[in-house]
């Protein structure tokens, strides 16, 4: 596709703007990943889980559009050659994830609402976002060991196991299932709220 | 009809609702739970949970990022609302 390369100034100005407009929807939508799972889990409020579910099949949309646009022979690359920045996953991965859930529980927020609860003026999330920029600081440092000698394994990328099209399938079947259970209670107590409306 | 007050500002996520929770069982007919909040997902939080639960509230901005939210039984009752 040969994007023309942007100077280092252009693309300061495009992540500042980026930046401030993703602050703006994820402060004004108050959307929380942490909240996301813990509203359905504790509470039995499934909107933002919902919402969680619509932004990983966007994603999903978009992975697909930038890898096949990446990697169409008009853009040099035989279609479906590369996978991109995809890791192996094993027993780390499961380690990995529940440090990062036990460290977003503790800090109330993820690393994204956490930006967003400085920025309201939350001194709690200043320690947190301490915490987030030295292991960011650290990981960048230790990532090439850590890659080589722990994150080793079976890497599964279901486009270059199964073709794009099935690939594609199986995704929406996956995201889509959950979506379909998490809103059928949404419209359950529209409609019970709207019963108990009645009766009064 | 008594009044309550919960005091919510400086916890973290899950933890003004589940005060909240935990203290709108004790709420009679008429009764009010005053909550003070300094989050505004806290806020959206509660009204969509008391919505849900058969509760009414009523919200009055404090100061710049502070909120209260009065928290009343609704005319039907609470509702044992399943997960």
């Amino acid at each position: 596709m040969g994007l023309a390369p942007m100077s280092v100034f252009v693309k300061l100005i495009v992540a500042l703007i980026v930046g401030l407009l993703v602050g703006f929807a994820v402060q004004r939508s108050r959307f929380c990943f942490v909240g996301a799972f813990q509203d359905a889990y504790l509470f039995g409020l499934n909107g933002l889980a919902a919402a969680a579910v619509i932004l990983t099949a966007l994603a999903s949309a978009g992975y697909a559009a930038v890898r096949l646009a990446a990697l169409s022979p008009a853009a040099g690359g035989p279609l479906g050659a590369s996978m991109g920045n995809v890791f192996p996953v094993g027993w780390h991965t499961v380690v990995g994830g529940l440090l990062f859930g036990l460290g977003m529980v503790l800090a109330g927020s993820c690393a994204l609402t956490t930006l967003t609860r400085v920025g309201e003026g939350a001194t709690v999330g200043l320690f947190a976002l301490g915490g987030l920029a030295a292991g960011g600081f650290i990981g960048r440092d230790l990532a090439g060991w850590w890659t080589a000698h722990v994150g080793t394994g079976v890497v599964v990328h279901l486009p270059t196991a199964l073709g794009w099209p099935l690939a594609l399938v199986i995704q929406a079947a996956l995201l889509g299932a959950p979506l379909y259970l998490l809103t059928r209670r949404i419209s359950q107590s529209r409609a019970s709220k709207t019963e108990g409306m009645d009766d009064a | 009809m008594p009044e309550f007050l919960l005091d919510t500002v400086g916890d973290v996520c899950p933890v003004p609702l589940l005060k909240v929770q935990k203290e709108a069982r004790r709420l009679g007919p008429g009764d009010l739970l005053v909550i003070e909040i300094g989050q505004p997902r806290t806020v959206r939080n509660i009204i969509e949970w008391a919505a849900k639960n058969g509760y009414a509230t009523e919200v009055s901005p404090e100061a710049h990022g502070m909120w209260r939210l009065g928290l009343r039984l609704g005319a039907g009752g609470a509702r044992k609302a399943g997960r």
